[in-house]
C-alpha cells in the first residue's frame, strides 16, 4: 500500500479548549488510486488532507507513506518528503504574480537537493506540455485564465513526478467548462498512472473519481467504490458530467 | 546544503521584490543611506585634513622644538605666578651651552609697532626678536641681504629684516637693503629681505607685513618681564628624546626644581604635536562613527520594520514555498537575503553620496581639504556595517517567516 494510516487523531488546542479534529481514522489507498474525500466543513477532511500531504504531523496513529513512518519526521524531512513525493494543487491557484509560468511551475526545483541546471528549465517545459499550456511559458499570471493558472498550478504539482497528486478544491473557483476541462486534465494524468487525491464539496467532481471517502465529524463515515457511492444519491455541483 | 539556484532565485526575487516596491525600498534604505553617506564625506574631510597637515608637518620638519613656560596643569595660578616661570635670559644661555644635541636655536619675542617709510606707515605690525638661527628653525631664509650677526646682537643695533609684504605695503624698491624705516619713530636700517612661507594651516600665514629685529634689540625695546619663547633645531629626529631630556635638566637645574616637583616649562616636539593631531582626528573619527552607528541603528529597525511587512503581505507565499518542499532554513535565507540586498544597496548609494561629497569637498577654496577621499579601509567598511544590519535586522523577520506553519500560511487572507 503507498499509504498506511492506522487509528490517526489529530487534536488542536483553542485557548483550554480541545478539537478533536480527526478521532481515529483507519485508511489504506493503493498506488495510482483516483480518490476524492468529501465531507462537510468541520468534518475533519482539510486536516486529513494536511496528514496526508505532509503539512501537518498527528497528535497520535501512525502514517506510513511507500512504507516510511511520516510522523516520525523532523520538519527538514517533511520539507524534502513534499518536495519530491507529493504535488499539491490549490483551489486558489497559488501562483506567485511576478514569476512567469515557467518560474511558478519551476518553483519546487529551487528547494530540490538534486538536478542539473540545464535540465531543470526542460523539465519545467515538459511539464507544462502536460497540461497542454507549452505555448504559455513567459506568461504572467494575471496574463492568464482561471483554467490556465489551474493547468500552471497542476504542471508545477507534477514537476517531480510525485507519488501523490494532492488537489484541495481545485475546480472550487472555476465555472463548469473550465472544470470540465480540468478534471478531463486529471484523468488524463491518472492514465499516466498517477496517483490523485482530491478534496472536494463537489458531488459531480467527486462522481469523476474511483473511491470516494466521507468524514463525518473526523471520523470515516463511508468509504466507497464511486458507482455505490452515488447510487440513489442525487449528485449536486455544477452540473459536471464526466 | 542548498542548491546554486536557490541563491540566484532569491536574490533576483529579492531586487524584484524591492524594484516592485520602489518608493517603499528607497525610503527604508534612506537610513542607511544617509548613514554610509555621512560617515563616508566625515572620513573623507578627515582624511583630506590629515594629509595636508601631516604634509604642513613634513615641510616644517619632524626635528623642530619649541620651549616655553607653562604651569604644571591643575596647579593654582597663585603658586607659579609669571614672573616666576617665564623664560629668562640667563636660561636662553644656559640652554644654548649645555644642550649638545641641538643644532640651531633662537629666542622669539613678538612685539606691536608702527612702522613709517616716508609717507608709508603701518601700524599695529608684528615686530619679532630673534636670533640669525630663527631662518633655521622656522626654514625661512634671507632672499636678499643678510641676517644679523653677533655684532648686531651684541651691540643691540638698529638693523631690521622685512618681508615681502611689507615691501610692498612700505612702497619700498624690491631690494629694501640699505634703506630705513621707522620703528615706532626710531630708525631702523634695513639689511635683508626674509622668504615668505606659502599660506598654511598653522596660522603661519606670513602675508601680513612682517619685521625681525636683533632679540636683544627687541629686549630692550619691551616691559622688563617680556615673554618669549625659543625655537631650537635638534641634530636629527633620532636625538629628539636626548635633547628634549637635555633641555629638561638644564631647565630644572637653573630654576631648582625639586625631584618630586612638576616643569614649569614645555618642551614640545613636533612629533607631539603628529601625535595629538592624530589623536584628535581619530577621536573625531570615533564620534562620526558613533553618530553613524544611531543613524544605521535607525535605518536598521526601518528595515526590520519593513521586512516585517513583507512577511506578512506575502504569508500565503511563504505557506507556498514551505508546500513544494522549502525548509524553514531555505525560507530564513531567501527573507535574510532580500534584508541584507536592501542594505547593501543601500549601503552602496550611501558611498556613492559620500563620494559626490568628498569629490564637492576638493573643490572648496581655502578648506583645504584638496585631498578629500574614501580611503578603501571606509569603503570596506561601509559594507561590512551595512550588511550587518541587514543581517541583524533581517534575522527576527526572517525567523518569523522560517517558523509559520504552512497550513496556517497557506489560509492567511
Amino acid at each position: 500500500m503507498l499509504i498506511e494510516i492506522r487509528n490517526l487523531s489529530k487534536v488542536y488546542r483553542v485557548g483550554v479548549e480541545e478539537i478533536h479534529a480527526l478521532r481515529g481514522v483507519d485508511l489504506d489507498i493503493g498506488s495510482n488510486e483516483m480518490v476524492a474525500i468529501m465531507g462537510s466543513s468541520g468534518s475533519g477532511k482539510s486536516t486529513l488532507m494536511n496528514m496526508l500531504g505532509c503539512l501537518d504531523t498527528p497528535t497520535s496513529g501512525t502514517y506510513h507513506l511507500g512504507g516510511r513512518n511520516v510522523g516520525q519526521m523532523g520538519a527538514r524531512e517533511l520539507a524534502s518528503i513534499r518536495n519530491e513525493q507529493m504535488g499539491f494543487v490549490f483551489q486558489s491557484f497559488e501562483l506567485l504574480p511576478r514569476q512567469t509560468a515557467l518560474q511558478n511551475v519551476g518553483l519546487p526545483l529551487i528547494y530540490a537537493s538534486s538536478g542539473g541546471g540545464g535540465s531543470r528549465r526542460r523539465r519545467a517545459k515538459e511539464a507544462l506540455d502536460r497540461v497542454g499550456l507549452s505555448d504559455r511559458t513567459t506568461h504572467r499570471p494575471n496574463q492568464l485564465s482561471g483554467g490556465q493558472k489551474q493547468r500552471v498550478a497542476i504542471a508545477r504539482a507534477i514537476l517531480n513526478r510525485p507519488q501523490i497528486l494532492m488537489a484541495d478544491e481545485p475546480t472550487g473557483n472555476l465555472d463548469s467548462t473550465t472544470t470540465l476541462e480540468i478534471l478531463d486534465l486529471f484523468a488524463q494524468i491518472h492514465a499516466e498512472g498517477q496517483t490523485i487525491l482530491i478534496v472536494t464539496h463537489e458531488d459531480d467532481v467527486a462522481a469523476c473519481c474511483q473511491r470516494v471517502i466521507r468524514l463525518r465529524d473526523g471520523r470515516v463515515d463511508s468509504d466507497l467504490p464511486v458507482a455505490e457511492d452515488i447510487a440513489g444519491r442525487h449528485v449536486g455541483g455544477k452540473g459536471v458530467r464526466c | 546544503m542548498l542548491n546554486p539556484l536557490f541563491y540566484i532565485r532569491s536574490i533576483m526575487l529579492a531586487l524584484s521584490q524591492i524594484w516592485a516596491n520602489k518608493t517603499r525600498s528607497f525610503l527604508t534604505a534612506l537610513g542607511i543611506i544617509v548613514g554610509v553617506a555621512s560617515v563616508s564625506a566625515v572620513i573623507a574631510a578627515l582624511v583630506g585634513l590629515k594629509t595636508k597637515v601631516l604634509e604642513e608637518f613634513e615641510a616644517v620638519g619632524a626635528s623642530r622644538m619649541f620651549i616655553f613656560p607653562d604651569r604644571p596643569s591643575d596647579a593654582p595660578e597663585n603658586l607659579y605666578p609669571w614672573e616666576d616661570i617665564r623664560l629668562k635670559q640667563t636660561e636662553l644661555d644656559a640652554i644654548v651651552t649645555n644642550c649638545p644635541s641641538i643644532r640651531a636655536i633662537s629666542p622669539s619675542t613678538d612685539l606691536g609697532m608702527s612702522v613709517q617709510n616716508g609717507d608709508q606707515t603701518i601700524t599695529g605690525v608684528t615686530v619679532k626678536g630673534i636670533w640669525s638661527d630663527w631662518h633655521q628653525t622656522s626654514g625661512r631664509s634671507i632672499l636678499i641681504g643678510r641676517s644679523f650677526n653677533s655684532i648686531d646682537e651684541l651691540n643691540a643695533r638698529q638693523v631690521c629684516l622685512l618681508n615681502d609684504a611689507a615691501v610692498e605695503e612700505l612702497q619700498m624698491q624690491q631690494d629694501p637693503t640699505g634703506s630705513h624705516v621707522l620703528l615706532d619713530g626710531r630708525r631702523f636700517l634695513v639689511i635683508g629681505l626674509v622668504e615668505t612661507l606659502e599660506e598654511s594651516i598653522f596660522g603661519m600665514n606670513t602675508s601680513s607685513a612682517e619685521v625681525f629685529i636683533p632679540f636683544s634689540m627687541a629686549a630692550k625695546l619691551q616691559s622688563p618681564n617680556f615673554f618669549f619663547i625659543i625655537n631650537a633645531l635638534i641634530e636629527s629626529p633620532d636625538v629628539a628624546e636626548e635633547a628634549e631630556s637635555e633641555v629638561r635638566f638644564t631647565l630644572r637645574k637653573m630654576r631648582g626644581i625639586g625631584p618630586d616637583e612638576p616643569d614649569t616649562f614645555e618642551v614640545a616636539a613636533i612629533d607631539q604635536f603628529i601625535d595629538q593631531f592624530k589623536a584628535l582626528a581619530a577621536g573625531i573619527t570615533a564620534i562620526a562613527g558613533g553618530i553613524v552607528g544611531i543613524s544605521l541603528l535607525v535605518g536598521g529597525i526601518g528595515i526590520m520594520n519593513i521586512m516585517l511587512v513583507s512577511v506578512s503581505e506575502r504569508t500565503r507565499e511563504i505557506g507556498l514555498r514551505k508546500a513544494v518542499g522549502a525548509t524553514p532554513t531555505a525560507i530564513l535565507l531567501q527573507f535574510l537575503l532580500e534584508a541584507v540586498t536592501l542594505s547593501f544597496l543601500g549601503g552602496f548609494i550611501g558611498l556613492a553620496i559620500g563620494r559626490l561629497f568628498a569629490f564637492g569637498m576638493t573643490r572648496i577654496p581655502d578648506a583645504n581639504l584638496e585631498q578629500a577621499d574614501i580611503p578603501m579601509w571606509a569603503v570596506i567598511l561601509a559594507f561590512v556595517f551595512s550588511g550587518g544590519v541587514g543581517v541583524i535586522f533581517g534575522m527576527f523577520p526572517a525567523i518569523k517567516a522560517s517558523r509559520l506553519d504552512p497550513i496556517e500560511a497557506l489560509r492567511h487572507e
